[in-house]
């Protein structure tokens, strides 16, 4: 190229020669191949870098964990953390895992996704690792709350440390209820709900509502009352059976569950079909709603008078139910990957998460839905977080636990879709709960085939 | 000389797309390494002509874009029009106008989620005012489509505007001298002579737009997620789902080829029976 072709790109500007290309080239190629092996001759700075949702215990780990964290390490180990949308982040665990991509230590995963990563050896065993090498530290499982291990306990092993449990929480406004004469729960069935409803249903205000239009939240609604019917052995599935078989619509309680559904629509806010998740918190805040059922971990924030213009006015307990009390448990867990590079100090890390303060940590930031056992025993934590009174009336009922389904199968998102599609056919009045439920049947069976 | 350009285009270009069209026929999950993996010959294309879901996103995807560029040429039509008169503010109402088509997507699909919304929206609480009861929008069966069809005229409606407004600068006046010397009124004006001299550019912005058009995803991803109901389930969304939910790639691949094979065919067919080549030669000519 001649040198003057362009004057105009300025001063600092030059045209580098091939040679300069060539030998950059070369010793960007030689870093990468000695890289590693410095890195672990080094072996002092260390970073370990976590796959993160959105959610508020994961902000904890990027900031007052990770401070925290460095300092216990006497600033050998930093945290670093990158936050994906819920939406997102299944996505970028298989993206990432399946390319054996050791960009993230450790990953956080929804409880459902994790049997189908350990399944395909993307997961680092944190009992196998242990075993293997003593002089690591004990982990203190007892702690915490049991009830997210029927996720990632596996073959006898545990693969991933919990750092949330969420269930089912009924939400209902007390003084709507007292204002229309209803004594108010527990235990409700859902009889009890729809007549609620209705009454409630008055003054621009709706007297339930669903999130219909997000796969996961959708899938939540179905089972709150799903569950209700027939007892489950807890570690067992609602969907499918030992042999991946389809058992939800057992005793027809797939169909009864859709109706159940269907029969508090008119009871709902317009936007119905069209909510999810992010749509949840409002509607309670601003007063849009009277009672609603979804997962604990959505409620944080309702009596805080600074975004809840009722805040105060929110009763908590268990989820109504027709037959049987049982409580769904999901959350979030933190494994690591096995294509890490720094497998010993993501160990160490969660070994000490376990010891509690981290968990400390989450609650401090805003998270709500607590599985450190002294946490959730402490009167001033209850106080603080009126939410977790569900947990009392759990013990109170004797409520037992079960995992929220499909964890066990190596297509679990897949599985969830296929059911969610002909749920919401059915609930919108496209097929007849019936229909919906067979055709639901034959797709997760041709689903099931790996 | 031409090894480099040569290397540069393969690398970039048409490697990744025999890449696709090689996993097009193979059975392939990575999400899932025990499922069966491996060369299927046509199976993935077979599945993909019994697939109901594909059909019904196809469908709609024709709806969607038929009805988008449509609207958005008589819209933008009717403002290339208006801005070429001689009017005071039109200047700066000209680059006001082109704002939609500068806002990211996704944005765009946050925003109108949150004005759509039935009970909180501001679209509601407007035609409140004015006494018409609460709309359903994005969480109605019957609305959703046409709520993101009115989205999608608003941000590119700029882009046709833009496009047939340089094309109604760009014609000769003498013309319509001439119809009005004539006594021709305003409709046949229109009709007899502008619309014949913009034809090649309407035809080229109407296959610019319809190109663009069905391949939207984004904004719509974040309104309804191809609910409710799957009723704004366009074949974006459907790839998307295929593709990155149940990570079936080698159908998701093929899927994407048949696609891609359609829309070329509707181009080719476009620009043959529009008779675009013509109209183009002919603005060339005069």
């Amino acid at each position: 190229m001649p040198k003057n072709l362009n004057p105009v790109r300025g001063a600092h500007t030059h045209t580098p020669s091939r040679r300069t290309v060539l030998k950059g080239l070369g010793a960007a190629a030689a870093a990468t191949a000695v890289g590693p092996s410095l890195k672990a001759r080094a072996g002092d700075a260390v970073n370990l870098n976590i796959m993160l949702t959105n959610i508020p215990w994961t902000d904890a780990i990027s900031s007052t964990i990770a401070e925290a964290y460095n300092a216990h390490t006497g600033g050998r180990v930093t945290i670093t953390g990158e936050q994906m949308p819920y939406e997102a982040h299944y996505e970028k665990i298989i993206l990432e895992l399946s390319s054996g991509s050791s960009t993230f230590d450790i990953v956080t995963s929804d409880t459902i996704w994790i049997r189908q990563l350990v399944n395909n050896n993307w997961v680092t065993g944190l009992e196998p690792m242990k075993a293997k090498d003593p002089s690591l530290p004990d982990l203190n499982w007892k702690d915490f709350l049991d009830g997210p291990y029927l996720f990632s306990t596996f073959n006898g092993q545990r693969w991933a440390i919990h750092a949330t449990q969420s269930t089912p929480v009924f939400v209902y406004r007390k003084d709507l209820l007292e204002q229309a004469g209803i004594e108010p729960p527990p235990l409700w069935n859902w009889d009890q709900y729809l007549d609620a409803a209705k009454k409630l249903t008055k003054n621009g205000v709706s007297g339930t509502a669903m999130l219909l239009g997000g796969q996961d939240a959708c899938m939540g609604d179905w089972m709150f009352r799903v569950m209700g019917y027939d007892p489950n052995p807890p570690g067992n599935d609602f969907l499918l059976n030992d042999d991946n078989e389809p058992i939800f619509n057992e005793n027809d309680r797939g169909v009864r569950a859709i109706e159940r559904m269907k029969e508090i629509l008119p009871y709902c806010p317009q936007g119905v079909f069209n909510f999810d998740y992010p749509d949840g918190p409002p509607l309670m805040q601003e007063g849009q709603a009277a009672l609603v059922v979804h997962w604990l971990d959505m409620w944080p924030g309702l009596d805080d008078p600074s975004i809840s213009k009722f805040a105060g006015k929110f009763g908590y307990t268990v989820s109504p139910t027709d037959n049987v009390s049982q409580h769904m448990v999901a959350g979030w867990g933190m494994f690591i990957n096995a294509f890490s590079e720094h497998q010993r100090e993501a160990y160490e890390f969660l070994a000490w998460m376990l010891e509690g303060p981290a968990y400390q940590m989450f609650r401090e930031a805003g998270e709500t839905t607590l599985i450190y056992k002294p946490d959730l025993a402490s009167p001033e934590v209850k106080a603080q977080i009126p939410l977790l009174s569900v947990y009392d009336d759990i013990n109170r009922l004797g409520t037992t636990y079960t995992a929220f389904p499909p964890y066990k199968v190596t297509n679990a998102a897949e599985v969830q879709r296929l059911v969610y599609e002909e749920v919401i056919a059915a609930v919108a009045g496209d097929k007849t709960p019936q229909a919906a439920m067979r055709d639901a049947e034959d797709r997760v069976v041709k689903a099931m085939r790996g | 000389m031409l090894a480099p350009t040569f290397i540069v285009l393969t690398a970039v270009g048409i490697y990744p797309l025999g890449y696709s069209l090689w996993i097009s026929f193979n059975d392939y999950h990575p999400s899932n390494p025990s499922f069966p993996q491996g060369f299927i010959w046509f199976e993935n294309y077979l599945t993909a002509f019994l697939d109901g879901q594909a059909r019904h996103a196809l469908g709609l995807t024709a709806i969607f874009t038929v009805s988008s560029v449509g609207a958005s040429l008589v819209i933008g039509f009717a403002l290339a029009l208006l801005f070429n008169q001689r009017l005071p503010g039109l200047a700066i109402a000209r680059t006001l106008i082109l704002i939609p088509m500068l806002v990211t997507p996704i944005a765009v699909g946050i925003t109108w989620r949150i004005m759509f919304n039935p009970d909180l929206g501001v679209i509601n609480y407007l035609l409140g005012l004015i006494g018409i009861p609460s709309q359903g929008w994005l969480a109605s069966m019957n609305q959703s489509l046409l709520s993101v069809i009115v989205v999608d005229v608003w941000q590119w409606t700029p882009f046709m505007f833009l496009i047939l407004f340089a094309g109604v600068r760009s014609l000769p006046r003498s013309p319509f001298e001439s119809a009005a010397i004539d006594g021709a009124s305003r409709a046949k004006i229109f009709f007899l002579v502008t619309l014949p001299m913009m034809r090649p550019v309407i035809l080229l912005a109407v296959l610019l737009r319809a190109v663009d058009s069905v391949r939207t995803f984004d904004q719509i991803f974040m309104m309804t997620r191809g609910g409710p109901n799957q009723t704004t389930d366009l074949v974006s969304l459907y790839l998307q789902r295929v593709n990155f939910k149940f990570f079936d790639i080698g159908y998701g691949a093929a899927l994407s080829w048949l696609f891609l094979i359609l829309l070329m065919a509707a181009v080719i067919a476009f620009i043959r029976y529009s008779g675009f080549l013509r109209s183009a030669a002919e603005k060339e000519a005069r």
